[in-house]
């Protein structure tokens, strides 16, 4: 993090980045840079349909992108995709918010109390070491089938990069900043509220960034083991079917979910942390 | 301006660790500040001046002796001061006004009274206007002086500055020294002003004190009379070179003083 007490003579120089034509700003003036996002989907599909179309693969190995597309419009009224994003979304969502709840308090602790770092530690560590796909059919077997088996697959999945980060932006922050409000004998909940969670939260931005599209991955993996609905039962069963097209219809969905979570992090963020790009130009 | 003491310290004494390994930092160290005067601490680099200025402000608390601020003692950090650091430690998400505000928001004031006090505050440092800027868009000048108008938001009964301009040019560090001038003529402010420039402790203050070496005690004290009213020129007088070359003898004399003390110490363990 660039604190205000760097160099006094920085802010000059800084002052001139932005008419570079290398600038985020400068790069937009081309026009086809707009349209880049379309672009590269547009070359993407084409690929895959010259792929189809070159090796002569059956409709069950790789269907074309038209193919997807038709599977799509006929098993959209039947409602079922929607219901598998939901239930997809949903243990993600609820999987993500405890694993994030409990990642942050564990952050917290382990960066305030050096005890703690040693007791847990070890446990942290091995719980990253486990893959968790190797977790699952025990945490199903315990909690079922169901909603809560995956809620809990997520937060797990989701706890690690939230402690670790949580507690490496706590423990960064600035010991002079810590020292005035010393000074203004703050109690420690305004330290905390005034200090502590502005100067981590960019770490922990990185761990939710990360963290969300875990969770989505938790809840397929899931899925995949054991479950009656969700994006990961649905590609599971299409593959069953030999309904490769519907396969593709459903790993599209995760796609679109993963990307939608990511995204939507990404803007609060800069939303939140709009004074880092103030005065960095 | 009172003349009554803000700031007394008596036999203070610190050493940082305890038992053999104990480092002494300040030895019996009693100075008095009173109010509406500007106090430096001057003395050779790592003698312990900001040891002293945590003791002042109650971030340390002394192994001996005892600090006084208005008069009452204090376990923890005293009521009543307001501290420039060295570096001007703003908050950097926070804008200029926002930061000013801080020490208030402590206090838990109501947010229209400490938003006008904080822009009252900015307007007396010359930075009226800068409210909603960022730190990192401020100059290193512009920077200190949002430190200065956030150590003024509190009313403190003594200012303690750190150095707080050692990093700046010479032309943004002579602007300032003025500027605290014409501060404490607006505001009758107590300051104890640590810095290791005998220049800017004379053309700033009305009593210097010149500290000995680690660990540090006051040595010397030496009173400038050249009025309250100072313009840089106060610099060309006779009695400010005067002063400034008493002052450096003063230190170079503490210097040789520590040579000839380090130099003896081999013979002496040998012995």
């Amino acid at each position: 993090m660039n604190t205000a007490g760097a160099g006094p003579a920085a802010g000059a120089f800084e002052d001139a980045e932005p008419e570079t034509p290398f600038g985020p700003q400068g790069r937009s003036h081309h026009s086809w840079e707009r349209y880049s996002l379309a672009i590269s989907l547009a070359v993407g599909i084409g690929l895959w349909w010259l792929v189809v179309a070159v090796t002569g693969l059956p409709r069950f190995v790789l269907p074309t992108p038209a193919e997807v597309v038709l599977r799509l419009v006929d098993y959209l009224p039947t409602g079922q995709l929607q219901t598998h994003i939901r239930t997809t979304l949903v243990e993600a969502l609820l999987g993500g918010a405890l694993g994030l709840a409990v990642g942050l308090a564990s952050g917290y602790l382990l960066a305030k109390w050096d005890v703690a770092e040693r007791l847990v530690a070890p446990y942290l560590v091995a719980s990253q070491s486990v893959p968790i796909i190797a977790f699952t059919p025990m945490l199903i077997l315990w909690f079922g089938p169901g909603t809560v088996s995956k809620v809990l697959i997520c937060a797990i999945i989701v706890f690690f990069p939230m402690t670790i980060n949580t507690m490496v932006g706590l423990r960064s922050v600035d010991a002079g900043l810590l020292e005035l409000m010393r000074t203004y004998r703050a109690s420690r909940w305004q330290i905390l509220r005034m200090v502590e969670i502005p100067s981590a939260l960019p770490m922990v931005f990185g761990g939710l960034k990360v963290s969300g599209t875990l969770s989505v991955l938790g809840a397929v993996v899931g899925e995949f083991v054991g479950a009656k609905a969700g994006l990961g039962y649905l590609v599971n069963y299409a593959a069953f079917q030999l309904d490769t097209p519907l396969m593709f219809v459903g790993l599209l969905a995760l796609v679109v979910l993963g990307v939608g979570v990511f995204t939507l992090i990404s803007l609060v963020e800069q939303r939140t942390l709009r004074w880092m790009a103030r005065g960095r130009h | 301006m009172g003349r009554s003491a803000v700031l007394e310290l008596s036999g203070v004494s610190y050493a940082y660790g305890s038992g053999p390994l104990a480092t002494p930092a300040l030895r019996n160290v009693s100075l008095t500040v009173n109010g509406g005067e500007i106090v430096s601490l001057v003395g050779p680099s790592g003698c312990g001046k900001t040891t002293l200025l945590k003791i002042v402000s109650g971030l340390l608390q002394p192994d001996r002796g005892e600090v006084r601020v208005n008069g009452l003692t204090s376990r923890g950090v005293h009521a009543g001061i307001g501290c420039i650091f060295q570096t001007p430690r703003l908050l950097p998400w926070r804008t200029v006004l926002s930061n000013v505000m801080l020490p208030l928001e402590v206090e838990r004031v109501s947010r229209p009274q400490a938003r006008m006090t904080a822009e009252r505050a900015l307007a007396l440092v010359g930075l009226k206007g800068t409210g909603q800027r960022y730190p990192a868009e401020l100059s290193g000048g512009m920077r200190r002086r949002v430190a200065i108008a956030r150590a003024l938001t509190s009313d403190p009964a003594v200012l303690l500055m750190d150095e707080p301009f050692a990093s700046l040019d010479a032309i943004s560090r002579e602007k300032l020294n003025l500027e605290m001038l014409r501060l404490r003529e607006a505001t009758g402010k107590t300051v104890l002003f640590v810095t290791h420039s005998i220049r800017e402790s004379v053309l700033m203050s009305d009593r210097v004190l010149v500290l000995s070496h680690r660990p540090a005690a006051v040595r010397r004290e030496v009173r400038v009379d050249l009025g309250p009213q100072r313009d840089l020129r106060v610099q060309d007088s006779t009695e400010f070179t005067r002063l400034t070359a008493a002052l450096r003898e003063e230190l170079d004399y503490g210097e040789d003083e520590e040579r000839r003390r380090l130099d003896g110490e081999p013979e002496e363990d040998g012995a």
